[in-house]
């Protein structure tokens, strides 16, 4: 391949015909390949022309700007009438026919495919696009020349005959009939590639990818391959040998004629927000003066007060405010629906944003500058996400539809791609596989392998044979490929203007969904607005919680009555008491709680943040806390850093930190460190942070800092990754955490119920919720056929608070039961189990369901007789009287403490009994088995042996290797750390252990207790039939 | 039977016979057979058998005999014949026909189609060395066709290319000298290159450009060029 022949340096090519990995299973490469191969081989532009899908666009977009390239932006269709062609934009406008074009086939099919014929072509023909037409190598002159004729009538002017020599044995016949129609007719021809991949090594893959496309294997093809791997971007010089000269300037010709670049597209905000009489900046004003009275009555803190006036001008200057109103309107909805929200993003936290109730952190209560999160330079939209109550998130969703309508409001799409899981699954099958053989190889990977190699050997497969190298191969090379778009989890896009005129909008799976074709990142790099709805489960819970308190309390509480800034509440938390707690709870946060000691609303933002896997990475922990302590003395390299990092004590803990470093130490514009944050955010994806190390570095070094600061801060940028956490959701994330916590703190029995009642969410199940409620002093109540409602419910008696489990909680009870079982109560109480069934006619199985959770215990005894009495039922008979005084005495055993509780267990998730361990202690005892509270009494270093029920394992990125396990046992947790040395060894049961005997090291610091595993045991049969799911987290 | 005989040929005679009578009863009840044989009682009580089979449900005597000839030149008896037993045991009231291509050849009298030349073929080759040629779908030459038994279908349509009528068992490597190539002669290009890059995942991956060729003292050649080693060329085939 010699590029710099002289032939190619004269001879022009654009390659107008080339679809990349977004035409799902058919193209082999990914925009970002082509269009950096495309420079690469001194192409005066590429088109990218995926099949009716604008879905790799953005990113060849971005790829081609950074290159230096033009990019053409097109698409390919095949009609039903079998019509092969791709359409190019010319300017915006056709940019818009031709997006719509795809919207229409897009919608008129089911999802993942588009349908196109003459009639819709001829309706909604894309004005002002060039058209090449592909004609069939094989096809008959008659049908040429009907063919184009056709299209010739839409594109009199702008239609091309494309030719694709593709050394197929009669490319010279190809070329003359061809010619001959294009003469005939007087039409142009051009060259091009049908172009699937960017290198000719891609086809193993592309004949992979064509066998998982339809559903055979490799061997099984046939002439459905492509018998050559011509269609990847060929040399110039390559080219000048294929095809006559005129046929590759006409490429240049119409490259001229495509001037639309997808830099021109800008969002239009819906307008109807305004009212007539005012304009956006005024308006804006107006409701931020009437929140900020709302906030702070007449007087506003004059710091306050010029910091809104700062913010207004910025956000006039750069045009936002109709994003705000934007914002600001969802959240009035939510709120005057009764619907808990809250902002957060880099623009939420702002004092605007507190006004208009997008958020409940205070400017007072931090130090936040709105500028780290809208910049004047960067002119890149602000971004606020907001969180609804998960269980009422959908009315959201819905009243965005019916404001906006269907065309101007869509989700983001999210791209699916290829994890190793899929990745194995499909190849294995491409490749003839036996399932069994699959299957047996997806498990030798398991869910935490990276190194495939080393793993299948280690599984007994013989990494060089021929089979497991290709396998291994085309694994590597699939993985990260895209496979379908999917509905983002709440990413919406609101435009003024139907959305077709930015993207493409395609059906979701969901009915009555649709997706825009682009993803968040895509948004992003366009510099497009976006609006997360999402979910969150604790604002469920919260609300709950806080309407249960106000039906017992004198005094009205909302989120913003809550006092702040409680010392019992983070006394409290300084115990890693916080489970159920909002983001504090996991097993990570509550082993820094004990070490990080928060006393303040910033140091819990603090806390949220530093335990993520960017400043674990980075190394950033044991630092921030020996400042914190006093163990080590706060210093800053330079003035300038001090600034950034004051608040932190000098050590970088948040995204923006890192970025603010960036600028101040190395010299970067703010432009340049958004680029890194990006970089941040998608390393991993694609690589391309080494030109920013040398610029820091280099930079860092320039203004005389330490070579080793300096890679201690390019350490933390790559450590950052996907998992940067910025400053600003933390807050947000921080104020959530207080709030539960209060309510934990203060009204245990509510924050449970509450909990219970939004399930499922968080970290721990409802029987760990409700054993640690029961630590608390809580007294909970079973169940109960006449006594509890459908969700639980608070129970007043003398002053003091119980909780009743509610019919929520039983297994395999239909909602529909539960609920004509309450209304019938209404009336009367049930007596027993035949008059019950004879008022509701409830089902069998929810019946069953019910004696299988012990509900009739106060109107029918144990559970056997129950089921017993349920079995018994039959269809009542009208005529006869009322039987229930001749109950016949049943000879049944009554039902064990254990058989109890392992009916409790798997009826309703919990018992209200002995823990399981309980009854097992006497004989642990015997096996010198110690409990989770008396390792507490152990001296630091010592070896010991304890037991417990595996509640969650987890196995996160940043740990080399390392998996936490939690372990229940009656007297609370243990927190065991297994190397990954250990894990091989035992891996045969590591991943479905249900209760764990470990011998270790007890390691106690800061309040915290851990056991090192030196010796692993499975006694999951010592369980018997108890039904238990631990929580898994990779 | 007269006589005890080792000499098949002395049996032709009564075959012959039993095979009209057979012919007559078929044109009598108007049906047809595909097979029939002949069961031969030997000395010693050892019994021996020669299976016809046909192509197509036929009643012509002298078809029949000629095959049973061609079949019996390759039996040698264990032991000199005592008796000779004819057995139908089905029978068709219609002549089968054939949808293959040949048949029409064929014309109305049986005799000399495709179908007899396969039954003489197989009859005296034995059924595993008279075989089809069927075309696979693979690109590669080599693997573009499969052997199946004589006269079964050819399905699975082939590709669209022009492939040549022989097929070289192994490419044979073309004298090269000074960017000439040389067969038997000369090779001049005629057409190509077909490029064909297939076939990695069963271990058999080529990499070739094909082109059709000519050389004045043996006709139209199917050569190639290995992309692996642009250096050596190959014979490959042979246009009819």
């Amino acid at each position: 391949m010699d590029c710099s022949d002289k032939y190619s340096s004269t001879l022009g090519y654009a390659e107008l015909h080339c679809i990349s990995n977004f035409t799902f299973l058919r193209g082999a490469s990914h925009p970002e390949e082509l269009v950096r191969q495309a420079r690469r081989l001194n192409y005066s532009a590429i088109a990218l022309t995926d099949e009716c899908s604008m879905a790799g666009i953005v990113r060849a977009h971005s790829q081609a700007r950074e290159e230096g390239i033009k990019l053409i932006v097109g698409a390919e269709f095949y009609m039903q009438e079998g019509l092969h062609f791709v359409l190019l934009a010319t300017t915006k406008q056709s940019y818009a026919s031709l997006s719509k074009l795809i919207t229409v086939s897009r919608r008129k099919a089911e999802k993942g495919n588009y349908f196109l014929n003459r009639e819709i072509f001829s309706e909604h023909f894309p004005r002002g696009c060039l058209l090449i037409w592909l004609p069939e190598t094989g096809a008959e002159e008659k049908s040429d020349s009907e063919s184009l004729g056709y299209l010739k009538k839409h594109f009199p002017d702008s239609c091309w005959i494309g030719v694709e020599l593709l050394l197929n044995g009669s490319d010279k016949e190809y070329l003359a009939r061809l010619k001959n129609l294009g003469e005939e007719t007087r039409t142009p021809l051009c060259a091009c590639g049908d172009v699937h991949m960017h290198l000719r090594s891609r086809r193993f893959l592309q004949d992979t990818l064509t066998a998982i496309r339809l559903n055979r294997t490799l061997r099984e093809l046939g002439y459905a391959t492509h018998p050559n791997a011509e269609r990847h971007l060929r040399t110039k010089k390559q080219l000048t040998h294929i095809f006559p000269p005129e046929l590759m300037e006409e490429t240049l010709r119409i490259t001229e004629r495509c001037k639309f670049s997808l830099d021109e597209l800008k969002y239009e905000y819906p307008s109807e927000l305004v009212p007539e009489e005012h304009s956006p900046d005024s308006w804006l004003r107006h409701l931020v003066k009437e929140g900020s009275r709302k906030r702070w009555g007449k007087t506003i803190p004059v710091k306050v007060g010029r910091l809104i006036e700062h913010e207004l001008k910025l956000i006039n200057e750069l045009h936002y405010e109709q994003y705000f109103l934007t914002v600001h309107d969802l959240v009035k909805f939510a709120r005057t629906n009764g619907i808990l929200c809250q902002g957060r993003g880099s623009a939420a936290n702002s004092s605007v944003c507190y006004c208009l109730g997008i958020t409940e952190v205070d400017p007072e209560r931090m130090d936040l500058l709105f500028e780290r999160f809208i910049s004047r330079e960067r002119n890149e939209p602000p971004d606020i996400d907001v969180d609804f109550e998960h269980e009422r998130r959908e009315e959201v969703i819905q009243y965005v539809y019916k404001k906006y309508g269907r065309d101007r409001a869509a989700l983001t799409a999210t791209v699916i791609t290829y994890r190793l899981r899929s990745a194995i699954r499909d190849v294995g099958k491409a490749l003839g596989m036996e399932l069994a053989q699959v299957q047996r190889l997806n498990k030798a990977i398991a869910w935490w392998d990276k190194d495939v190699s080393a793993r299948l050997s280690a599984a007994g497969f013989s990494i060089n044979s021929p089979l497991i190298q290709k396998f291994i191969y085309l694994i590597s090379e699939l993985l990260g490929f895209p496979r379908h778009l999917s509905q983002h989890v709440g990413g919406f896009v609101i435009n003024d203007k139907p959305l077709f005129n930015l993207v493409p909008v395609e059906n979701a799976s969901m009915p009555g969904r649709t997706v825009i074709q682009w993803e968040k990142h895509d948004l992003e790099a366009l510099g497009l607005l976006k609006i997360d709805v999402l979910s969150l489960g604790m604002l469920t819970a919260i609300r709950k919680a806080i309407a249960l308190v106000n039906s017992y309390s004198s005094d009205f509480l909302s989120m913003q009555t809550i006092p702040p800034e409680d010392p019992g509440v983070y006394k409290m938390m300084q115990k890693a008491d916080t489970i159920g707690v909002f983001q504090i709870e996991s097993r990570a946060q509550m082993s820094m709680l004990p070490r990080l000691k928060p006393e303040s609303y910033y140091d819990l933002v603090i806390q949220i943040a530093i335990v993520r896997p960017g400043p674990i990475q980075g190394e950033m922990v044991h630092p921030y806390l020996s400042r914190r302590s006093g163990r080590e003395a706060v210093s800053y390299p330079s003035q300038a850093v001090k600034t950034v990092l004051e608040r932190t004590l000098g050590v970088p803990i948040f995204q923006e930190q890192v970025m603010q470093l960036a600028i101040v130490a190395a010299g970067f514009t703010p432009g340049e460190a958004d680029q890194l944050r990006r970089c941040m955010a998608a390393w991993n994806r694609k690589g391309g942070l080494e030109k920013f190390q040398i610029k820091l570095l280099q930079g860092m070094k320039q203004r005389g800092y330490s070579e080793s600061f300096a890679e201690q801060i390019f350490k933390q940028i790559k450590g950052f990754g996907e998992y940067g956490f910025p400053e600003s959701h933390s807050a947000s994330f921080a104020l959530l955490a207080y709030v539960s916590s209060w309510l934990k703190c203060y009204h245990p029995a509510a924050f449970t119920c509450a909990l219970l009642n939004s399930q499922p969410m968080g970290f721990y199940a409802p029987s760990q919720l409700v054993q640690d409620a029961s630590r608390h002093g809580v007294t909970i109540l079973p169940v109960d056929i006449n006594k509890s409602d459908y969700d639980c419910t608070l129970v007043r008696y003398n002053n003091n608070t119980e909780l009743r489990l509610g019919l929520r909680m039983v297994k395999g009870l239909s909602e529909n039961g539960a609920r004509t079982l309450l209304k019938i109560r209404e009336q009367a109480l049930f007596r027993n189990i035949s008059q019950l069934y004879a008022a509701t006619g409830l089902s069998k199985k929810d019946l069953e369901s019910l004696a299988d959770a012990d509900v009739f215990n106060s109107i029918s005894g144990d559970r056997y007789r129950s089921y017993w009495e349920v079995l018994g039922l039959t269809p009542p008979l009208p005529l006869l009287p009322d039987e229930d005084e001749k109950k016949t005495e049943l000879l049944l055993p009554k039902p064990s403490e254990a058989v109890n509780i392992l009916g409790d267990y798997a009826s309703t998730g919990l018992s209200l009994r002995r823990h399981p361990l309980a009854l097992l202690r006497e004989e642990l005892d015997k096996h010198q088995i110690v409990t989770a509270n008396s390792l507490w009494e152990l001296k630091n270093n010592s070896i010991a042996k304890t037991l417990g029920i595996v509640t969650c394992r987890q196995r996160p990125g940043t740990a080399s290797g390392v998996m936490f396990f939690t372990l229940e046992d009656e007297t609370g947790f243990i927190n065991v750390v297994i190397w990954a040395s250990l894990i091989n060894e035992y891996r045969h049961f590591i991943n479905t252990v249900k209760l764990l005997e470990v011998s270790g090291t007890v390691q106690k610091q800061d309040g915290v207790l851990h056991l090192l595993a030196k010796n692993l045991s499975d006694r999951s049969s010592w369980l018997g039939k108890l039904q238990l799911h631990s929580r898994d987290f990779c | 039977m007269g006589a005890e005989t080792f000499n098949y040929q002395l049996l032709l005679p009564d075959i012959e016979k039993m095979l009209r009578e057979l012919c007559t009863f078929l044109h009598t009840y108007d049906v047809y057979t595909h097979k029939f044989s002949f069961y031969f009682q030997h000395q010693h009580n050892i019994p021996s058998r020669a299976d016809v089979g046909l192509r197509q449900a036929l009643r012509d005597s002298e078809h029949f005999l000629e095959l049973i000839r061609t079949k019996m030149e390759y039996i040698s008896f264990p032991a000199p014949v005592i008796s000779i037993k004819l057995v139908v045991s089905k029978f068709h009231d219609y002549t089968t026909s054939s949808n293959d291509l040949f048949s029409k050849a064929g014309g109305t009298t049986n005799r000399g189609s495709i179908e007899t030349l396969l039954e003489q073929l197989s009859a005296r080759l034995g059924t595993h060395r008279a075989v089809g040629l069927r075309t696979h779908a693979d690109h590669r030459p080599e693997h573009a066709h499969r052997f199946v038994g004589a006269g079964e279908s050819s399905s699975s349509g082939g590709g669209k290319v022009l492939r040549p009528f022989w097929l070289l068992e192994k490419p044979e490597r073309l004298y090269r000298e000074k960017n000439r190539l040389y067969y038997k002669g000369l090779i001049k290009f005629l057409k190509g290159p077909e490029r064909l890059e297939s076939g990695w995942w069963d271990g058999e991956d080529i990499q070739r450009d094909y082109y059709i060729a000519t050389d004045t003292l043996a006709g139209n050649l199917w050569i190639y060029n290995d992309l692996g080693d642009r250096r050596k060329w190959y014979l490959h085939g042979l246009f009819g």
